[in-house]
């Protein structure tokens, strides 16, 4: 069933059947909230609430955008306002330095090491770059998209993954080897 | 071109933003620049690192019971409600305090304004009061920016204290409708 004719039926009544839109979004959606957020259970309660605010407005949903444009709207709004306000979330899930064990460099630890510095690289970008760093690489979306998601220009959308790129770049430049170029 | 200048376009080269003729010029400079196609390989290294920091499992949230509890107590007030709040923060400004009770000791919530300015919140309370069918409509580019923070203080209200909240808002609406 096509989202649109899921939405008018729960505008009819057959509330329900919301849960086929969590269902096909949710893990999407823990995936950005986890990008932006970086800990389990805050990005958990940002996809239910996400989700309880779409519900919530249903019926101002008039198909003018794609529902999915819709949501995600609704969603990366919703964990941007939890990140201004900050009092809600927890700390960070990365920081995990204690668990690393400097003493043994295992493979294990090396490759923890390696998570934990992209990790930061990522959560040093600004909030919103974050998201739309992570709906262009990661979910492929187009710029075009990604602007009426944020109601942002397309040539911001474009500008800001460029800065991330590059931010990134600087951040793990340690990280990435030389390879010769013959 | 500048080496520089060929630089600069790397990122949106990889993003796929440049058009025809910048992606000829680019390739050929690609060719003879070794600095230019190690920055590129780096480029493209960096962002195969971020599957590194792939999000942890995830089981799906809890709908069926989640959307009684949250939306049970508010579906049916929270347009006067989110009205009334705005319009005491637009009021009074800064923090807002609602008081209920015999005396000033009994504080029923607090809400800091911390999100929107005195003409965003004043053009958003318009429309949140408004029957006007365009005029909601245009709430859709507010909607999400702002009752959040009215509604996450208010989630976090006890039941008492949100039942409390509730009767008094209506009090409040129904003295804005008759205003």
């Amino acid at each position: 069933m096509q989202d649109h004719e899921v939405i008018e039926r729960v505008k009819t009544g057959e509330k329900d059947l919301f849960e086929v839109l969590v269902r096909r979004y949710e893990t999407k959606l823990f995936a950005l909230a986890w990008r932006m957020l970086h800990n389990r259970a805050d990005a958990e309660d940002a996809v239910e609430e996400a989700f309880v605010k779409a519900y919530r407005s249903i019926n101002r949903f008039r198909g003018e955008a794609r529902f999915s444009t819709w949501l995600y709207r609704i969603a990366v709004n919703h964990i941007l306002n939890l990140l201004r306000k900050g009092s809600r979330l927890r700390s960070s899930d990365l920081d995990l330095e204690r668990m690393e064990s400097p003493d043994s460099p295992t493979e294990a630890s090396r490759q923890r090491k390696l998570q934990v510095a992209v990790a930061r690289a990522i959560d040093k970008l600004p909030p919103r770059q974050r998201a739309i760093f992570h709906m262009r690489y990661e979910e492929d979306k187009s710029h075009a998209e990604i602007a009426e998601i944020l109601g942002i220009s397309e040539g911001a959308s474009k500008a800001s993954y460029h800065h991330a790129v590059g931010k990134l770049r600087e951040s793990l430049r340690d990280f990435v080897p030389q390879r010769r170029t013959s | 071109m500048s080496t520089d200048r060929f630089r600069e376009k790397l990122i949106p080269y990889l993003d796929g933003d440049l058009d025809t003729s910048e992606c000829s010029e680019l390739e050929k400079h690609l060719e003879v620049c070794y600095g230019c196609q190690r920055e590129l390989e780096a480029l493209k290294s960096t962002l195969v690192l971020i599957v590194r920091d792939a999000p942890p499992r995830f089981t799906g949230i809890e709908w069926q019971s989640s959307v009684p509890r949250r939306v049970r107590w508010w579906r049916w007030v929270w347009v006067p409600a989110a009205a009334a709040a705005l319009l005491l923060v637009i009021i009074f400004g800064g923090d807002t305090v609602l008081r209920r009770g015999a005396s000033e000791a009994d504080e029923w919530l607090v809400i800091e304004r911390d999100s929107l300015s005195a003409d965003e919140g004043m053009e958003l309370a318009m429309l949140l009061i408004s029957e006007d069918e365009e005029l909601i409509h245009g709430l859709e580019s507010y909607e999400e920016a702002f009752p959040t923070d009215i509604y996450s203080e208010i989630e976090e209200l006890s039941e008492e204290e949100q039942a409390a909240l509730i009767s008094l808002l209506e009090e409040m609406s129904k003295g804005l409708e008759r205003s």
